[in-house]
């Protein structure tokens, strides 16, 4: 090309020449009697001057080539976005000690780690780190002394939700941790906390004394001190003929209580407290006894079931009833007494005993009866 | 007469912060009247090593070394420079800089203007100065320093780094971390 041009670019003193996607910036040296070339940029063709002439020559070409660049451009955008890195901050007051021979790092005195993407924090005295050197993956981790944690869940379903209720409302962690130790083996598959433990959660309230959680399996188990024992919160399942709409002040149906362990299954949606089980429902003031309760979990995180086996005892407003199984059913707010049932109801001076009584959870829907094939005692005490 | 008193005092003892405080500062020794005074003499592409029991632990390779004899100390100009660990099977730790004095009987080598050490381990640390204490072993400085790994950067007040135990302590760290996709 430039054999052809040559007498003209001698006459030249400036040139701009393109190969294919390349652009140079060209100067003749008459002294050298040669084209002293920069590179100055890339240039996609059918931009170019000559290329524009092609360009009209294949309109339907053109069109479809800039569709295709504006697609990829736009996709890869927004897979960008989806696909972008996390980071992690971790500050500390005093020093990072990083022990380059084992792949271990301990940072002291007011440790702050964050989140990026989802603003999550971790506060801590002391923080112990390992990590796998050819992967670069955390492997093993430990914070110890006035452990602190705001877990936020990811942004993009805070978002959703919080559109729902209120577009401009800043999202609030949805758990705050408290503990003195905090441990997490990625080996084990293991996050364990340990000391004072506290959970405040959007879902669920935990005080204990150790948490140790599978994550492989997704099971946990929560104990509490010698002698003292495990605290809980949960929320149940509004009745299905009362559904309200989610708003910000919308009140949960609380159900509280203490137990000497708890068993939790996340595949299962299953949580056992076992040992004492003491339980407050917080919409009648409510309480029941037993020796073991298993909860069962709806996909919103409330309790859908609950059952009770072994010395059950309710203490209602109204009414006292006794049994050695007692299975509640929040969706259609029913109890189901199984085994030496007995029911008293001091307003209406009733008390039924069977080997099997269903009622209601409401006091005041007063409707207890037997089941069909169950024979009923019924006392009724006449002034 | 007692606000003269104390006046003189604080004032001493400021002039005592300020000398221990600065009289490290490599770049200023260089300026020193005495070095002008004395002439050195010039090496060009010099390499130097360092031995303990025929084993090498450190070889500085320079563009110029200047050496003063009477002060036993040695300026050098663009440095390369590798700590050997004791275990052979061990990476070295290898450093760069602008420039460079090392002192004879303390064995200490300072090196500043855009030091840069590359860790066994691959990571990087880059900083303004930097010293090198061959007796104890460490390297260590009192300036701000950067340690930058294909998915980490920690930025620190300043560091000390143990060549025999491999133990890097940075004070008051900030570290940025970057999580796989």
């Amino acid at each position: 090309m430039i054999g052809t041009d040559l007498p003209r670019l001698r006459q030249l003193k400036h040139v701009i020449l393109r190969f294919g996607f390349q652009e140079f910036n060209g100067e003749w040296s008459a002294s050298h009697k040669m084209l002293i070339c920069r590179k100055i940029n890339m240039v996609i063709p059918y931009s170019s001057e000559n290329s524009n002439l092609h360009g009209h020559r294949y309109p339907l070409k053109a069109a479809c080539f800039r569709f295709i660049c504006a697609g990829l451009l736009v996709g890869l955008l927004m897979i960008s976005q989806s696909f972008a890195k996390d980071t992690i901050i971790i500050t500390s007051k005093k020093t990072a000690i990083i022990d380059k021979t084992r792949g271990t790092a301990v940072w002291r005195d007011n440790v702050v780690v964050v989140r990026k993407s989802t603003g999550s924090k971790l506060i801590t005295d002391l923080l112990s780190i390992a990590r796998d050197a050819i992967r670069e993956r955390l492997i093993w981790a430990e914070a110890s002394g006035n452990v602190k944690a705001y877990y936020y869940r990811s942004p993009a379903d805070d978002h959703k939700k919080l559109f729902i209720i209120k577009p401009d409302l800043q999202p609030a962690p949805h758990s705050i941790i408290t503990c003195d130790q905090a441990t997490y083996s990625r080996k084990a598959a293991l996050g364990e906390l340990v000391g004072s433990v506290h959970i405040q959660s959007q879902d669920f309230e935990l005080q204990a004394e150790k948490i140790r959680y599978d994550y492989q399996v997704e099971r946990g188990k929560i104990t509490a001190k010698v002698g003292e024992k495990v605290r809980f919160v949960f929320y149940k399942k509004e009745p299905s003929d009362d559904p309200q709409p989610p708003s910000i002040n919308q009140v949960r149906q609380k159900i509280s209580g203490s137990a000497e362990e708890i068993l939790v299954n996340r595949l299962s949606r299953k949580i056992v407290l076992q040992g004492v089980v003491f339980i407050i429902d917080h919409s009648d003031q409510s309480q029941f006894k037993a020796d073991r309760t298993d909860l069962f979990f709806d996909e919103q995180d409330e309790i859908e079931t609950a059952v009770a086996n072994g010395n059950f005892s309710m203490n209602q407003p109204g009414r006292i009833s006794r049994s050695d199984r007692a299975k509640f059913d929040y969706d259609r707010e029913e109890v189901t007494l199984t085994g030496n049932a007995y029911v008293k109801e001091e307003e209406k001076k009733v008390e039924v005993t069977s080997d099997r009584i269903q009622m209601y959870i409401k006091v005041n829907q007063g409707i207890i009866r037997g089941v069909d094939d169950v024979p009923v005692k019924m006392e009724i005490e006449i002034d | 007469m007692k606000i003269l008193t104390w006046g003189l005092i604080i004032s001493l003892l400021i002039s005592v912060l300020y000398l221990t405080w600065f009289s490290d500062d490599p770049q200023q020794n260089i300026q020193d009247v005495g070095f002008k005074k004395e002439k050195p003499i010039l090496l060009k592409d010099p390499e130097l090593f360092d031995f303990k029991l025929d084993k090498m632990t450190m070889q500085v390779k320079a563009k110029t070394a200047r050496v003063y004899e009477n002060k036993n100390m040695m300026l050098l100009s663009k440095i390369d420079g590798n700590v050997y660990s004791e275990d052979a099977a061990k990476k070295s730790t290898r450093f760069f800089a602008k420039s460079g004095r090392i002192k004879g009987k303390s064995k200490l080598l300072t090196v500043w203007g855009n030091v840069r050490v590359l860790f066994s381990d691959g990571q990087q640390l880059f900083t303004a100065r930097l010293n090198l204490d061959q007796k104890k072993s460490i390297l260590y400085n009192r300036v701000s320093v950067r340690v930058v790994s294909d998915n980490e950067k920690i930025v620190a007040n300043h560091m000390r780094y143990n060549l025999k135990t491999g133990i890097l302590t940075l004070s008051k760290p900030k570290a940025t971390i970057d999580m796989g996709l």
